[in-house]
Parts: structure tokens; C-alpha cells; sequence
């Protein structure tokens, strides 16, 4: 009976002893999980709205995250593409702009002689597609050139916006 | 920008040697890193001699895709107009790899026939481009060996396969193109860093055995022979290794392709030039650029030729070479 009753002290503690150290651990990895991020972008899980002060729902907090990954991630594999029709003749975005370089998206919108007008980032972007790439744009705001400017821009992080300058 | 621009007008119009490259007081002024392992101490004369001034040609990085790029064509066919119009005609041309972009023999068939009308003889080296679609079968075919040397001039001549990488595609399972693809995109990190590797350090210590001293040496590779920017593959692994196997000969001249922009270094006894590129521009990396080194103003986008061109070199008295820049921004089509 004693043994018993040790016995299921024993296997008690043994099961409290584990869940006190796993379950911190698996709600640790499914945070991580959740707030795992591509360098340089926000880690938090609570925000509040910005004008507000309203704490945000967390829901939306990551569903924006994991959106804004996916677009990032989109625009990176078109950025190095030389197959889609955004690239007539095998030139891909990448390789004037390794990493985004020198497109200095801070500067937009601002005058460009090739367009003739004041244009837009995405503008800029599909001049580049039509001439360099040779290539065949995407729609002003679609998902593909949003993806494009979003991983322009992630890629630019910390830049000042300096609208209409010559970049440094 | 003016001092750039002011660094840059004195680049291309200005013989750029070893000897006046330290009377350039603005490269002081434009250098965006002061890291690195570089000395300054190249002033001192050099007992090293050719036998006769001499003027080679060199062009880099075409990256011709056939056809579909008609762009890439213009610009390696004024290459070949411009330099057929020398006289005298320079004493040979090295092409500095990358001729093609995807590593085909169709595309190096297109290759050959911009560049058959070329009156002097062309030499050639190996980039990343032309070797990883089949491992060399394609190159060894349209350009012959990717490592040799020769004497000419009282100049001891050095062209190396500097593009090997490390087995990054068989425990992938990774196709013919997948593995070009890795090996060809410039910021990828799948391939790793470019190796002279070590059968070819072997070659070279071999090579250098026969040769004095007091010998000039010009050294041609597609990657640059020392540490600028890892995460572009600027980048040559055991460049160290060929430093040391280079200690005290008086004279040694390294001209590389690959970054596509001006660069200038020097590591010990060594200079370190680039070429410019045939095929588009690469901008500067944001850390690594050795310091002294100049910079290229950005190319405009607008422009088919902007930041690209090629180089006819002067090798002077005593084995120096000065890079005589042809950058096409400077000049009216």
C-alpha cells in the first residue's frame, strides 16, 4: 500500500516536474514561432494603434507580420526572376540592385527626366522593367509590384525619407 | 559628388598608375572605408624591368544571353569596333570571364561570333558564369585552358581559374541550371566563397620557381584576389595563400573582373586592379571598399553604355601597368 502510494507520489511529481519545464518551453517556441521575423523587422506581439493609443488585437498584431513576410519573400523572388514576363530579355532586378541597392526609395516621388514627369517609386520600378528588363510591367498597386516595393523597402531600412534628393 | 566626380575626371583622363595613384589627394576624401589590410608604401622605386613598353587590351563581365538581349550584343560589338580602330593594335586582349551569362554552348557560340572580327589575339579566363552549367565541358571548348602562363616582353604573364566553389549541389540533388543559378546570382549564399584551390597553388608555386625576382608579374583573375565584400562574393577564400606564395618579387600586378565597377587595392608588394564590366554595373557595397580606393559616380539607368566600357593598359619601363579606363558614361555614342 505504502509502495502504492509512492510510487504515485513518484509519478506525480515526475509529470508536475516535467510540465513545469516543457510547457514554458512549448509556449516559448510557439511565441517564437509567432514573432519570428526577417531581419530588421518589428518583433513585438502587442502594439498599439498608432494615433489611438488603442492596445491592438493580438490576432491582427500577427497577421500583419506574417503579411508583410510573405509579401517581403514575394518580392525577393521577383527581384531575382529572369523568367516572368517582368523580364524580356533575361535581365533581373537583382542584378543592378543586389540587396535593393542604389533604388533609394527614400527619394520617391521626385522628377525623372526617362519618365517625364514626377513619379512614384512603383513608376520608377516599372520604367526599369520596360527598358532595362525590357520586360513587361505590373499593375500600379498590384500585388506583384507591391511585393517588389516591399522588399525594396525592407532592404532599405533606416534610410531618412529625403523626398526629391540626389542620394548620397 | 564633385569630388567624386572630380576623382573620376582624373581617372579616365589621366594615366591612373601605381605611380601617380597616391598624387590623387581626392581619393583621400572619397574612400567610404578605411578597413582592410592595405599600406600605402608602394612609393619606394622598384628595381623591376620589362624589356619594352607594350599596351595590352583587357574587357570583362559581358554576360551575353544570345538573342534575347540585344542590349548586351550593342555593347560588346562597339567594344570590338573601338578596339579594332587601335593602332598600333595592342599586343593582346584578355577577357576576364563572365563572356556568357548562363554558361551555354549556344550562348558562347554567340559569344565568339560578336567578338571573331577582333584583330588581335584574345586570351581568356574563366568566370562563375561560364563554368557552372557544365563544370567547364562548354568553356574548354570555345576558350581553351583556364590556367597558364607566359613570358612576353620581360613580363611574366599569370592567368588563373579563381571561381572554384566548394560541392554545394550534390548532397542538394541540385539540377545542372540550379546549380549555375546559385553559383551566378551574386548575393546568394547557397555557393559559398570563390577558392583558388589547393591543385592550383600548387601550379602557381611550381610556375613562380622559374621566375626571378626582379621579374614583373601580371596576374589575371575573374574574382578579386583578396577580401572586399563576402556577402556579393567579392571574395576569394585563400587569396592569402597566393599573397605569401608572392612575397618578395619587386613587381606584381593583379587585374580582376567580376565587381563590375573601379577598384583599386594593394596588400603588400601587390596592386590590385579591376576592370570594368561589359554587361551592367554593380553599385559599390555598402562596407569593404579598400581604403584609397576610387569610386565610379552611379551609372544612369537611362543610358545602355552608362558605367560600362574597357581598358587599354600601358605596361611601362619597369613592369608597372597603368589601367587606362574606357568608361562609356564619359563619352558621346
Amino acid at each position: 500500500m505504502n509502495k502504492k502510494i509512492t510510487r504515485g507520489r513518484v509519478l506525480f511529481l515526475a509529470v508536475a516536474g516535467a510540465a513545469v519545464i516543457l510547457v514554458p518551453m512549448l509556449v516559448n517556441a510557439q511565441r517564437q514561432d509567432d514573432t519570428q521575423t526577417l531581419p530588421g523587422l518589428a518583433h513585438e506581439v502587442q502594439r498599439k494603434h498608432a494615433q489611438s493609443g488603442e492596445i491592438l488585437d493580438r490576432e491582427s498584431v500577427m497577421k500583419g507580420n506574417r503579411e508583410l513576410q510573405v509579401m517581403i519573400t514575394l518580392g525577393d523572388q521577383l527581384w531575382h526572376s529572369r523568367d516572368l514576363p517582368m523580364s524580356g530579355n533575361g535581365q533581373a532586378c537583382n542584378m543592378c540592385h543586389a540587396d535593393g541597392s542604389v533604388t533609394h526609395p527614400e527619394t520617391y516621388p521626385k522628377y525623372k527626366p526617362q519618365i517625364g514627369k514626377v513619379a512614384t517609386v512603383q513608376e520608377m520600378m516599372g520604367w526599369c522593367i520596360s527598358i532595362p528588363n525590357q520586360g513587361k510591367p505590373f499593375a500600379l498597386g498590384s500585388k506583384e509590384m507591391n511585393a517588389l516595393e516591399a522588399y525594396m523597402n525592407w532592404n532599405n531600412k533606416g534610410q531618412v525619407m529625403e523626398i526629391g534628393t540626389m542620394p548620397q | 559628388m564633385d569630388e567624386k566626380q572630380d576623382a573620376l575626371d582624373r581617372l579616365m583622363t589621366a594615366e591612373l598608375s601605381r605611380r601617380n595613384f597616391l598624387k590623387m589627394s581626392a581619393f583621400a576624401g572619397i574612400a567610404a572605408s578605411v578597413g582592410g589590410v592595405v599600406t600605402l608604401d608602394f612609393l619606394s622605386p622598384s628595381s623591376a624591368q620589362a624589356a619594352k613598353p607594350f599596351n595590352f587590351a583587357l574587357m570583362a563581365d559581358h554576360h551575353t544571353m544570345g538573342p534575347k538581349n540585344n542590349y548586351m550584343k550593342l555593347r560588346c560589338e562597339r567594344a570590338v569596333e573601338e578596339m579594332n580602330k587601335l593602332n598600333p593594335q595592342p599586343d593582346f586582349l584578355m577577357s576576364l570571364g563572365d563572356h556568357v551569362h548562363d554558361g551555354s554552348d549556344e550562348q558562347m557560340k554567340f559569344f565568339d561570333e560578336i567578338f571573331a572580327p577582333v584583330k588581335t589575339k584574345i586570351k581568356y579566363i574563366t568566370g562563375e558564369h561560364d563554368w557552372y552549367l557544365d563544370m567547364g565541358e562548354s568553356y574548354h571548348k570555345h576558350f581553351g585552358e583556364t590556367t597558364y602562363s607566359w613570358d612576353q616582353h620581360g613580363v611574366h604573364f599569370i592567368a588563373m581559374n579563381t571561381v572554384h566553389l566548394r560541392d554545394f549541389w550534390t548532397a542538394r540533388g541540385l539540377t545542372a541550371e540550379e546549380r549555375m543559378g546559385y553559383a551566378g546570382t551574386l548575393n546568394s549564399p547557397v555557393g559559398g566563397p570563390f577558392h583558388v584551390g589547393e591543385k592550383q597553388l600548387g601550379w602557381l608555386r611550381d610556375d613562380l620557381k622559374k621566375v626571378k625576382k626582379s621579374t614583373p608579374i601580371i596576374i589575371f583573375s575573374h574574382s578579386p584576389l583578396y577580401y572586399y565584400y563576402k556577402p556579393w562574393n567579392f571574395w576569394t577564400e585563400d587569396a592569402p595563400e597566393v599573397h605569401l606564395l608572392l612575397e618578395g618579387y619587386e613587381q606584381v600586378q593583379v587585374i580582376h573582373g567580376h565587381v563590375h565597377h573601379i577598384v583599386k587595392n594593394r596588400i603588400g608588394n601587390i596592386n590590385f586592379d579591376s576592370s570594368l564590366s561589359l554587361g551592367w554595373p554593380h553599385p559599390y557595397p555598402t562596407s569593404g571598399l579598400p581604403a584609397g580606393s576610387p569610386q565610379m559616380p552611379r551609372a544612369n539607368p537611362a543610358n545602355i553604355y552608362g558605367g560600362l566600357g574597357w581598358e587599354l593598359n600601358r605596361v611601362g619601363e619597369d613592369g608597372g601597368v597603368d589601367m587606362r579606363y574606357h568608361e562609356w558614361s564619359r563619352e558621346k555614342v
